[in-house]
């Protein structure tokens, strides 16, 4: 189509044709750039539609006796309220998973 | 001497412009609405080709973390295949009365023989596993139905050349595959057991009973007590961190009859569908039994509720229907603080000092612990 519509302005941006062919000829060479730019755009589309990425998990890690928080990715096995052995800041207190969550929408 | 061809050549403008307006009458007037059909056939063959490849994901996905968790001695592929393709078929409601129990049963029935298949198909998982792989499976299910669907209209549209088929499947179509996206990132959520915007419910009701001492009652439902501004508060939700609904219809009817005449109020928080322009995790209060499905356990609530002449407050959780069944997002995580204010000032504003009062945290408790 591209090739098409380069073909026809070029024909038409002959100076010894009559206008009314040269319009005929500007009208195809418009049809078939708007037919070459709505496939791009479309492809496009359908390629960023198609590749889904999964949202990033975090675990938020805190301790029940100090104020010890960490933010770690998700990993296999995680619940909300498990159990993760000391806290490695005050020795005392249990850690344990107290949130899971995903940030912002998934990335398309 | 002029020939007939020297005056085709002397007029080729007017036969050209001639010639592109009959083609312009044929195109646009003869042809218009078959040309509109051809397009939106393409439109939604590409959505079909699209949802055909989440369905396939979404059962590669299953497939593996069978393999992985399930550890089966035989390929489990023909039988997950055998399970995404299980109906359920609806008792008949030309005499709706004790139409409840009976779709009750038949969901209790289904609910046994699915986790009973996924157990069979998948003999090295954990019962927390199950529950999340029976929940991998269901995603499945739904994508591979969705297609099914959707590819039954498409071919009936173009085998019938109905226009009226075609233009609504081509403007539903959207909005399909949106669910559809939803789903496959669920399947995600369901293999890796993290916990999901529908969980809510029981996040609230988890942080209510942390460090208390826990019973079961009923099906797959825990439940403790505890204290909040001098009232004794009976939390329960599902049994986590597997996926799972519990029945709290029947928790919550059992809670009642164990505390005849003692209970003042039943507050449900749960996960609710927001409309668009709303923000997600934005809490509301109302009135009325706040629990999805097809509606029995909201049934039973509001016939024992009823019963005892119990008052039913429900505080939601708003979100999109993509946000309930994907990874929870920070915002509604972070709504579960607010959701327990909200409970205090309630219960202060609704009761008095001594009195029982059941919370009941309604929702998918995937990813969630007690």
């Amino acid at each position: 189509m591209a090739v098409v519509g380069l073909y026809t302005i070029g024909l038409a941006l002959n100076g010894n044709l009559d206008p009314t062919i040269q319009i005929l000829y500007f009208t195809i060479a418009v049809l078939a750039f708007t037919f070459v730019v709505l496939s791009f755009t479309r492809m496009r589309r359908g390629v960023r539609i198609g590749a889904f990425t999964p949202p990033k998990v975090l675990s938020v890690v805190k301790c029940g006796q100090c104020s010890f928080k960490q933010i770690k990715n998700f990993a296999l096995g995680d619940f909300v309220f498990k159990t993760l052995g000391k806290c490695t800041q005050c020795t005392t207190g249990d850690l344990s998973i107290n949130g899971i969550y995903t940030e912002g929408s998934p990335k398309k | 001497m002029a020939t007939p061809f020297d005056a085709i050549l002397g007029n080729l403008g007017t036969i050209s412009q001639l010639l592109f307006t009959v083609l312009f009458i044929a195109l646009f007037f003869g042809f218009g609405q078959k040309l509109q059909m051809r397009q939106f056939l393409w439109e939604i063959d590409k959505g079909l080709r699209r949802l055909d490849m989440f369905r396939n994901s979404a059962k590669d996905l299953t497939l593996k973390t069978v393999k992985e968790i399930g550890k089966p001695s035989t390929d489990p592929g023909p039988q997950i295949n055998v399970l995404m393709e299980q109906f359920l078929i609806s008792p008949v409601d030309m005499d709706p009365a004790g139409i409840v129990g009976k779709i009750d049963h038949l969901l209790d029935v289904r609910d046994a023989k699915f986790k009973e298949d996924v157990r069979r198909i998948a003999p090295g998982a954990d019962s927390s596993q199950v529950m999340n792989l029976e929940n991998l499976v269901e995603a499945s299910w739904a994508l591979n139905t969705i297609y099914r669907i959707i590819r039954h209209f498409y071919l009936m549209g173009k085998k019938t050349n109905s226009i009226f088929i075609i233009i609504q499947l081509q403007a539903l179509l959207p909005l399909i595959i949106q669910e559809a996206e939803a789903y496959l990132g669920a399947a995600k959520a369901f293999a890796e057991g993290q916990p999901i915007g529908d969980g809510i419910g029981p996040l609230v009701a988890s942080r209510l009973m942390k460090d208390k001492e826990k019973r079961k009652v009923e099906k797959d439902v825990v439940v403790a007590e505890t204290m909040m501004e001098d009232r004794r508060v009976i939390a329960l939700k599902a049994e986590g961190p597997g996926g799972n609904v519990g029945k709290p219809g029947d928790a919550i009817k059992t809670i009642i009859e164990e505390n005849v005449g003692k209970v003042s109020m039943v507050v449900m928080v749960d996960a609710a569908v927001k409309f668009e322009g709303e923000t997600s995790g934005e809490i509301s209060e109302g009135i009325g039994a706040a629990i999805g499905g097809v509606g029995t356990e909201r049934f039973k609530i509001e016939q024992e509720a009823t019963v005892h002449k119990i008052p039913v407050y429900a505080v939601i959780v708003k979100e999109s229907i993509q946000e309930a069944i994907t990874p929870m997002k920070k915002e509604i995580m972070e709504a579960g603080e607010k959701v327990i204010e909200r409970i205090k000032s309630l219960i202060l504003e609704r009761s008095k000092p001594g009195d029982t009062i059941i919370v009941a945290g309604i929702g998918n408790t995937i990813g969630i612990g007690q």
